[in-house]
C-alpha cells in the first residue's frame, strides 16, 4: 500500500471512529439495564474481537513463515502482535471501567472470561522477551512463529472452554445478538463502532509495516552509499 | 436533538452509572488513536523522504559512473542482493 493510500485509510478510520462514537452517545438508546455504563460496550467488545483476531491472524502468519522461510510473513506476525497486545490493554482497561461501574470493583478473579483474557495477554506479553533474547535472525524469526502459532491457537480454545464454564457474570453479548436480543439501533451501533475499531487497526498494521519496509530500504541505500558523501546530513533532516 | 444542545446537557451524564468513566474511556481512546496516526504518518513521511534523497543521489553518482571510463568505475554489489540480504538480516528491528 502507498503512503497515499494510507492517507486515505487513515482519513477513513478517523471519519468511522467518529461517526461511530457520535452513534454511542447521540443515537444508541440506554439500556434498561444497565443505563450509561452499558455504552462502553461499544468499544470494548468490538476492541475484544479486533484484538483476538489479530492474534489469530499472527499465528496464520507465523504459520505461513514456517512454510515459506518467507521474511515478509514474519514481520506480519510481528507486527500483528504488537498491534494485538495494544488492543488488548485497552480491553483490560475498558473492561476494568464496567466491571467498577457494574461490580464496583476494577478485577475480580473469580470470573473466567476475565482471568483468562488476563491470562492470554500475559503469554503475549512474553512474546518479545522470547524474541530479542536470540540473536540469530532466522532463529528467531522461527522461535517466534512458533511461538505466535502456539498462542494464537490457544485463543479459540481458550475461548470456547471459558464460555463452557457454568457460572460467569460477564454478559453474553453475542449470543443475544445471534438471537435476535439485540434492538435495531443498538446493533446498528454495535457493527458500526466495530468496523470502525477494525479499520483503524488495519490502518495501524499497515502503517507499522509501509514504516518498518521503508526502514529496510533506508538503511539498504545507506549501505550502498557507504562512506560516500551521499547521506543527507542529520541537521538537514531534522529541519525537513 | 442536535449535537450541540445535547453536549449543552452534558450535566445530565449520570454518575451514578459511570458516566465520567465511559466518557473519559471514549475520549482518551479517541485522542490516542489519532494523535498515534499522525505520529505514525510524520515518521513514515520523514523515513520515505530520506530514502528518496539518498536513492537520487546513488542514482546521480551511478549516473556519472557509468558516463566515466569503465575502469576508473568501484565495484558496486547489485542493488536487489542488498535488499534481499537486508530483508533476511533484519527482519525486525
Amino acid at each position: 500500500m502507498t503512503v497515499r493510500g494510507l492517507r486515505l485509510l487513515s482519513i477513513l478510520s478517523v471519519v468511522l471512529v467518529a461517526v461511530g462514537f457520535g452513534l454511542v452517545f447521540f443515537y444508541a438508546p440506554l439500556d434498561t439495564d444497565q443505563g450509561f455504563r452499558q455504552k462502553i460496550f461499544y468499544l470494548h467488545v468490538p476492541l475484544g474481537i479486533v484484538g483476538l483476531c489479530g492474534f489469530i491472524v499472527a499465528a496464520w502468519h507465523g504459520f505461513r513463515y514456517l512454510r515459506t522461510g518467507d521474511p515478509a510473513s514474519d514481520l506480519r506476525a510481528y507486527v500483528y502482535i504488537h498491534m494485538s497486545q495494544i488492543v488488548a490493554v485497552a480491553v483490560l482497561i475498558t473492561g476494568g471501567i464496567w466491571g467498577k461501574t457494574a461490580w464496583g470493583t476494577w478485577w475480580r478473579w473469580d470470573e473466567p472470561f476475565l482471568v483468562s483474557f488476563l491470562f492470554l495477554f500475559l503469554i503475549y506479553a512474553t512474546y518479545q522477551v522470547l524474541r530479542f533474547s536470540i540473536d540469530d535472525p532466522q532463529r528467531q524469526a522461527r522461535a517466534a512463529s512458533a511461538f505466535a502459532i502456539a498462542a494464537g491457537a490457544f485463543v479459540p480454545v481458550n475461548f470456547t472452554v471459558v464460555r463452557m464454564a457454568n457460572q460467569y457474570l460477564h454478559p453474553r453479548t453475542l449470543d443475544n445478538a445471534a438471537n435476535g436480543g439485540l434492538p435495531g439501533p443498538v446493533l446498528v451501533t454495535f457493527l458500526i463502532c466495530f468496523l470502525a475499531i477494525a479499520t483503524l487497526f488495519v490502518t495501524l498494521v499497515r502503517y507499522e509495516l509501509l514504516s518498518k519496509s521503508t526502514t529496510f530500504r533506508l538503511r539498504s541505500l545507506e549501505r550502498r552509499a557507504g562512506g560516500d558523501d551521499l547521506l543527507p546530513r542529520r541537521s538537514a533532516v531534522l529541519q525537513a | 436533538m442536535t449535537v450541540p444542545s445535547v453536549l449543552l446537557q452534558a450535566d445530565t451524564i449520570p454518575e451514578d452509572s459511570g458516566g465520567p468513566y465511559v466518557i473519559a474511556a471514549y475520549l482518551v481512546f479517541l485522542v490516542i488513536a489519532v494523535v498515534y496516526l499522525s505520529i505514525m504518518a510524520q515518521r513514515l513521511r520523514k523515513v520515505s523522504k530520506q530514502a528518496d534523497e539518498i536513492e537520487a543521489r546513488l542514482d546521480a553518482r551511478d549516473a556519472a559512473q557509468a558516463a566515466a571510463p569503465a575502469a576508473a568505475a568501484p565495484a558496486q554489489p547489485p542493488v536487489a542482493d542488498v535488499e534481499r540480504s537486508d530483508a533476511r538480516d533484519e527482519v525486525v528491528s
